[in-house]
């Protein structure tokens, strides 16, 4: 079996929140794993178990060979021997320590003259030579998560978790390090648990992801495959699928489901749908509509074609939100400039255009 | 001025000072950072000598150490002497009444550290002693000077517990209080009032310059 990092934890905490998770990691080759799920899902408190931050008379943690917690057999490796680097949403610096001696912070087991090595190493890495004299209350958002990282990977750990890494920063420092953070993370080496409630961030840093929500670990894959192809209507839900819509199943056989919405009918591919399944959640990213205008242009590959009425448009940013009503309400999502080509407008009558392969449909009996 | 009686108040409220402060860090961790469910029962003993009056706690304490206890015992069997009314024995009765001036703002200082800062101490290697003395102490150090200098200060101004337990005997249990109750008492008010005026002074020279460095009041009884 390859190296993994296995977890069991279950903990009911005083307020009657429960915690009962389940997650299993590749260790090798190193991945970014993402937790993702509403605010209050149990994210931190997972990755605060992993780093025994937390503990709970149930929990089993398996680090390649290694058990780090096994409460049958007594086992608790406290956080000290873990070896693991733990990056805390604020930063959690020491703030009577200056950069230089917050990044020095983990390497007691060094010699002072590695100590020093190493210290200038990372200040270089991280741009922060000019700094390492100060203390964090005279650092920007942006410096502080650096020394942080820093500070985080200075004594090697093996594992790193990154607990809402960009969440301190103001928006456009956000998006600027967000970039910065993935071209570390892939340089490293290292496997990483990353703790976000931000999809572009899960987007950007992730290459799995587990969705965390009611205490639970509800599904776990490749990022892509997660948010086009959610399990339940709930998880649609929490990766914001845009248009979920219930749906009756008309036909069926081993490519192709035909299903009723609304008064609209749309044929999806079958993947995993069981053939016998009479009710269905239909999912739709927006991104996956395609908008025309007049009906000679008809692309053949897609084998939905929507007649639909534009209801909304909404501006969000580079791109444009569109409400349709195709006989059910459908979200698309358009640039500025494919808006302005179609001379969009409320109550134009447009066609929507959707490939089988991205409709996604849940079964209701299960 | 009774300066023997000055000397012995000093050096019992240094060694107060000292002992509270090595006793008292241990003991203000725990209240802080405990969860044991009976842990107010602990606060409320260690707060006992600020309500209780001096003479039932010298009482007590003189019981306690007196020839027929265990612990006089012990240390007539070691020392071949007695604990009441030697300075040892003042020292012991000091360090109990003067325990809440320590314990209470040691506590409120440590618990006003971060967890999050102790927690990511351990995630980068270092135990609990450790991250003690690099975490913890640095950034609680304005509360721990604050019951180290009231600690000192309330020993310096004892009264009715060294009478209980020292009794009067100079050079040896005369403390500047009792030097000063007993000027009174022999109507000698010259000397009284030089004696008096010294230690009002001094007392508030020390708590002005530690309250002066902190340049913020750090309560004694902060609200948890």
């Amino acid at each position: 079996m390859a190296a993994a990092l296995i977890l069991r934890f279950r903990k009911r905490f005083p307020k009657g929140a429960l915690i009962d998770a389940e997650l299993q990691v590749r260790l090798d080759p190193p991945s970014v794993t993402v937790l993702f799920g509403p605010s209050g899902a149990g994210k931190t408190t997972i990755l605060r178990a992993i780093a025994g931050l937390e503990r709970s008379p149930n929990c089993v943690i398996h680090f390649g060979r290694e058990t780090w917690a096994d409460d049958n057999n007594g086992v608790f490796v406290p956080p000290q021997r873990r070896r693991i680097g733990f990056l805390f949403q604020d930063y959690a610096l020491f703030s009577h320590l200056t950069v230089a001696g917050n990044i020095r912070y983990g390497l007691g087991g060094l010699s002072a003259n590695e100590q020093q090595l190493r210290t200038s190493e990372l200040l270089e890495r991280f741009q922060l030579q000019d700094l390492a004299a100060r203390h964090p209350h005279q650092l920007s958002g942006g410096q502080k998560q650096r020394v942080a990282l820093a500070r985080t990977l200075a004594p090697q750990p093996r594992l790193l978790l990154l607990d809402e890494p960009l969440s301190a920063l103001d928006g456009p420092t956000r998006e600027a390090l967000r970039g910065e953070l993935r071209n570390l993370l892939s340089s490293l080496s290292i496997p990483v648990l990353l703790v976000t409630h931000d999809r572009m961030e899960a987007l950007a840093l992730g290459d799995e992801i587990a969705i965390v929500n009611e205490g639970r670990i509800v599904q776990h894959g490749l990022i892509e495959e997660v948010f086009r192809r959610p399990l339940t209507p709930a998880i649609a839900k929490i990766v914001a699928v845009e248009t979920v819509q219930r749906a009756r199943v008309l036909q069926a056989d081993e490519e192709l489901v035909t299903i009723a919405v609304g008064e609209a009918r749309l044929i999806a591919a079958a993947r995993d749908f069981p053939s016998d399944a009479k009710e269905a959640f239909v999912c739709i990213r927006a991104e996956d509509v395609l908008l025309l205008k007049r009906i000679e242009t008809i692309s053949a590959s897609a084998r939905n074609r929507l007649p639909g009425i534009v209801k909304s448009l909404i501006h969000e940013g580079p791109m444009w939100r569109i409400e349709l009503d195709c006989g059910f309400p459908l979200k698309a999502l358009l640039t500025r400039q494919a808006c302005e080509e179609l001379a969009l407008r409320e109550s134009d009558r447009v066609l929507a255009m959707i490939k089988a392969t991205n409709v996604h449909l849940i079964s209701r009996s299960t | 001025m009774d300066w023997s009686a000055i000397e012995l108040s000093l050096r019992l409220s240094t060694l107060t000072m000292l002992l509270l402060l090595i006793l008292g860090l241990p003991l203000a961790s725990w209240l802080a950072f405990s969860q044991w469910r009976w842990k107010f029962c602990v606060e409320a003993v260690v707060t006992l000598p600020i309500v209780l009056p001096p003479t039932v706690l010298g009482f007590y304490v003189l019981i306690a150490i007196g020839p027929h206890s265990p612990i006089g015992q012990i240390y007539a069997a070691i020392t071949g002497r007695g604990l009441p009314f030697s300075f040892q024995g003042l020292l012991i009765a000091s360090v109990l009444y003067s325990l809440p001036f320590a314990v209470q703002p040691f506590t409120a200082a440590i618990s006003t550290v971060d967890q999050r800062l102790i927690e990511a101490s351990w995630c980068l290697g270092r135990g609990w002693l450790g991250t003690f003395l690099r975490v913890t102490l640095p950034l609680a150090w304005p509360g721990i000077l604050t019951g180290m200098v009231l600690s000192f200060a309330h020993t310096l101004g004892e009264f009715g517990v060294v009478l209980m337990i020292g009794g009067d005997l100079a050079g040896v249990t005369r403390t500047i209080s009792i030097s000063i109750f007993d000027q009174v008492q022999a109507l000698d008010y010259g000397a009284a009032h030089q004696t008096a005026l010294a230690l009002l002074l001094f007392s508030f020279l020390v708590l002005a310059i530690t309250y002066g460095l902190q340049r913020r009041v750090i309560a004694v009884w902060p609200p948890r």
